[in-house]
């Protein structure tokens, strides 16, 4: 029974999947990319819009990016919420189904983890039964809830008036009466292909199925990467491999050519999860072309421009007024615009946080630096990465630096000043770091305050540097005495320049004693 | 070979060769070479102009005359590396040092792979500096490592040290006689000794072939070992059992391979210096040091032609 209710269910998404197909690319390329979003697709909507279209018209649940084969998990496929936000637009969001992730999209460069963590939490709530739909359901409208209330800045537009925008036919009714409709515990309608819920609900799964004696436990589908059990398909599973090649449609497609020529590095984009999929499936001219023309309009400079989408390409998903709403927000805190325009082009992450989001950082920031609003506001300005790295790191680091380096909280904040890009460096470089100076080369606190950017160094060139001064008989670091050594030119000047001016010698006798070392 | 017409991946393709870096203490020698490897693809992506490998065409209407259709030629980008990634070199080690030492390291990019292959079938020696001090002893047997025993160590002076030394050397030179694969009794071993070409031919246990001690200031001590078929950690080992037999303990400071092989640390690279200009330099410096002549298993280092020759005309004759 478990077997035909398989083979049934992978059959059925292959015919669905053969029904879309993407209109920019040729027929030629079918890299395996091509097959996660044909499959992926809203399976519901065999409408003749095709799928990019519908992608980009706010189909709701289009992402349909499982973690794991869940081809028999209703629940999976059910819960949009579960679904990332990254490419849902204001109209997703407006119904809050996708609420909730999108306060994470700003940490999701590091928090994938967290993204399937979350879906794990869900998954596991409502489990074997299958009537996880009205669950499911019920999951979401709390969810709901609970985002509706916590995003109350303003930020997401109203539910109803998006309701009306909503130009698909079937989907949205759909979506909007998930919550209404009481599901039986069958979803035993014979459509597959107008409701919300894929091609499995003509598939009838009695409740007695769910408790099973079969070689399957149903918890082991969520392990098992079986795409289906004869194995004769094609795997239409989601695409987990870490690099997914872009190569093969780049000379098909109009998009992926114009981003290279501006320098978008589509190797690195391709390296992300989900990034190359999204790239693939932009159209030029509707949809990026808007965003990098805002970008332009920020005052990012347009060398910078192929850096920024290679660093952060979920920004071509963004919609355009949530945008604009963050870099008003920056604007009401009083940065201005040319700082804006470098904070953009240096943390190509900062936009995808939400309004929410950024506030907490930067009252975060402020209240454990004790900083005031221009502190603040110098330290992002000089390292806006500090905004989108996440938190846990720079909190670990501040902890360390005060209670295992002891620094007192004034000195801690003039460090964070004179040098923020410490605050998201690994603990344990900063640790030995500090080790070193303090330990081997004896230079006291009060030193080591003066010149912060040594927290950005790296050891080993400390100790290169220091040896070799020993040698000479010039390491002295105390500014009482004559001939001091100034720590921060100690790491910061180039070899020459060190040769010549602090240690008085040829740059070949520094590299023959490299060599000795 | 610095500035001239060739595209990146023609360049890439052509850099092949054996060369020799100095290793820094510290460093894991595997993220070094992957560094390397790394930097020297990017720089050489970055240096060197990209050529379409293809021209695709299109059929566009003429700007003149829609209706008409004109063929415009469209590069592939394909190979571009902003979609392929940069430029892959080869690279590989085949006696890389651990961690905790440093010293000369022999890499072979693409073709040069072959030979750093071969030689570990040329069974080349190295010469170590390894600095020890006495009065410790740790896990690892080196100075960075959890202390397990403290001895004292005013007992031992130079002269000991040195008798102890020499002691270890003529005992592995015993075994070196074994594994030179000639019997010890017949007048081939006799003319290979005298010219002091007994080593080992082939795969042994690590043996030194000659060690020496540098510098004794209590409790430092610096010996200069040359050995074969030895690893870092082996070293430190040697280190500890001069301990033991001084009745004290030893741990070693710093273990510093000067050459390997051929290859000394004059020939070596620093990190910093590896990019695409003086690495190309480096190799072209030393393609005479890794002829196939010398790569040949069994060879030895021959310091006149004519005694290599005059081997060769044995073995031909056997």
């Amino acid at each position: 029974m478990k077997a035909i209710v398989r083979t049934g269910a992978s059959a059925a998404l292959i015919r669905s999947a053969t029904n879309h197909f993407l209109p920019t690319v040729s027929a030629l390329a079918i890299p395996r990319c091509l097959v996660t979003c044909a499959q992926n697709s809203n399976h519901a909507s065999n409408n003749s819009t095709p799928v990019l279209r519908a992608w980009v018209s706010k189909q709701t649940g289009c992402w349909g990016y499982f973690p794991r084969s869940s081809t028999v998990r209703l629940s999976a496929i059910t819960s949009e919420r579960s679904m990332p936000a990254f490419y849902c637009t204001a109209e997703c969001e407006a119904k809050n189904l996708t609420g909730p992730n999108d306060t994470s999209l700003g940490t999701n460069r590091y928090d994938e983890q967290h993204q399937d963590s979350t879906w794990t939490t869900d998954d596991g709530e409502g489990d074997e039964s299958i009537v996880k739909c009205g669950q499911a359901s019920t999951g979401a409208s709390g969810w709901q809830d609970r985002d509706c209330s916590s995003d109350d800045t303003g930020d997401e537009p109203d539910w109803n008036t998006n309701m009306t925008q909503q130009s698909f036919p079937g989907t949205s009714d759909r979506l909007c009466g998930a919550e209404g409709t009481t599901y039986s515990s069958l979803p035993s309608r014979n459509n597959p292909s107008s409701s919300v819920t894929p091609a499995l609900d003509f598939v009838k799964f009695p409740a007695a199925q769910t408790d099973t004696v079969g070689d399957l436990e149903p918890a082991d589908l969520e392990t098992l990467d079986v795409p289906s059990a004869d194995r004769h398909q094609p795997y239409t599973g989601p695409v987990r491999h870490a690099y997914v090649d872009l190569r093969n449609l780049v000379d098909h497609s109009e998009t992926l050519q114009k981003l290279v020529h501006l320098g978008v590095d589509l190797h690195k984009v391709s390296r992300k999860r989900h990034a190359a999929n999204l790239i693939a499936k932009l159209d030029f001219e509707s949809q990026v072309k808007e965003k990098l023309m805002f970008l332009l309009d920020v005052g990012v400079m347009r060398e910078n421009l192929g850096n920024i989408i290679s660093v952060n390409p979920f920004l071509l998903a963004v919609d355009l007024e949530r945008l604009e709403r963050r870099v008003q927000y920056l604007l009401s805190k009083k940065f201005k615009e040319e700082e804006i325009a470098v904070l953009v082009s240096r943390a190509p992450y900062l936009l995808q946080l939400s309004v929410q989001r950024l506030d907490n950082k930067l009252g975060w920031l402020q209240r454990n630096l004790q900083t005031t609003a221009t502190q603040t506001r110098h330290i992002v300005v000089h390292y806006p990465r500090v905004l989108t790295v996440s938190l846990a790191r720079i909190k670990a680091n501040l902890q360390a630096v005060q209670h295992q380096l002891g620094f007192s909280p004034q000195q801690l904040r003039s460090l964070a000043m004179g040098a923020p890009r410490m605050l998201s460096r690994d603990k344990y470089k900063i640790i030995t770091v500090f080790d070193y100076v303090h330990n081997e080369m004896g230079i006291p606190h009060h030193t080591i305050v003066c010149s912060p950017q040594v927290f950005n160094s790296r050891r080993r060139q400390l100790s290169e540097r220091h040896q070799f001064l020993q040698k000479l008989g010039r390491a002295q670091y105390d500014p009482a005495l004559p001939g001091y050594i100034p720590l921060d030119k100690l790491y910061k000047l180039p070899d020459t320049v060190f040769c010549t001016q602090l240690a008085k010698v040829t740059i070949q006798e520094y590299q023959d004693f490299l060599k000795t070392l | 070979m610095l500035q001239t017409t060739k595209s990146a991946a023609e360049v890439a393709s052509r850099l092949s060769g054996v060369f020799a870096v100095y290793k820094p203490p510290g460093l894991n020698s595997s993220k070094m070479i992957a560094s390397i490897k790394e930097n020297l693809g990017k720089e050489i992506t970055a240096t060197f102009p990209w050529e379409p490998h293809r021209h695709d065409y299109r059929l566009l209407p003429s700007p003149d005359d829609p209706t008409q259709l004109t063929r415009v030629d469209i590069p592939s980008l394909f190979k571009h590396p902003l979609v392929k990634g940069h430029e892959k070199v080869p690279m590989y080690c085949q006696f890389p040092l651990d961690t905790l030492s440093s010293g000369v390291v022999v890499l072979g990019i693409r073709d040069g792979i072959k030979k750093v292959r071969a030689m570990f079938d040329a069974h080349y020696s190295r010469q170590y500096i390894v600095e020890g001090k006495f009065g410790l002893a740790t896990d690892n047997h080196d100075a960075s490592g959890k202390v397990v025993e403290r001895t004292t160590y005013d007992h031992i002076s130079g002269e000991k040290l040195a008798r102890v030394v020499s002691f270890l050397q003529r005992n592995h030179q015993n075994l070196t006689t074994e594994y030179a694969g000639v019997d010890i009794q017949s007048q081939e071993a006799y003319e290979l000794a005298s010219q002091g070409l007994l080593r080992p031919r082939m795969t042994s246990p690590p043996l030194v072939l000659a060690m020496r001690c540098l510098e004794y200031r209590p409790p430092n001590f610096t010996l200069e070992v040359q050995c074969v078929h030895e690893t870092p950690q082996w070293l430190r080992k040697l280190v500890h059992d001069i301990g033991l037999e001084l009745r004290s303990t030893a741990v070693s400071t710093k273990v510093r391979r000067t050459r390997d092989g051929y290859f000394t640390s004059d020939d070596a690279l620093l990190i910093k210096h590896c990019k695409y200009e003086f690495v190309a330099e480096a190799i072209e410096r030393s393609r005479h040091l890794v002829s196939w002549k010398k790569l040949k298993p069994g060879s030895n280092f021959a310091r006149k032609d004519s005694e290599l020759k005059s081997e060769e005309l044995h073995e031909e004759d056997r």
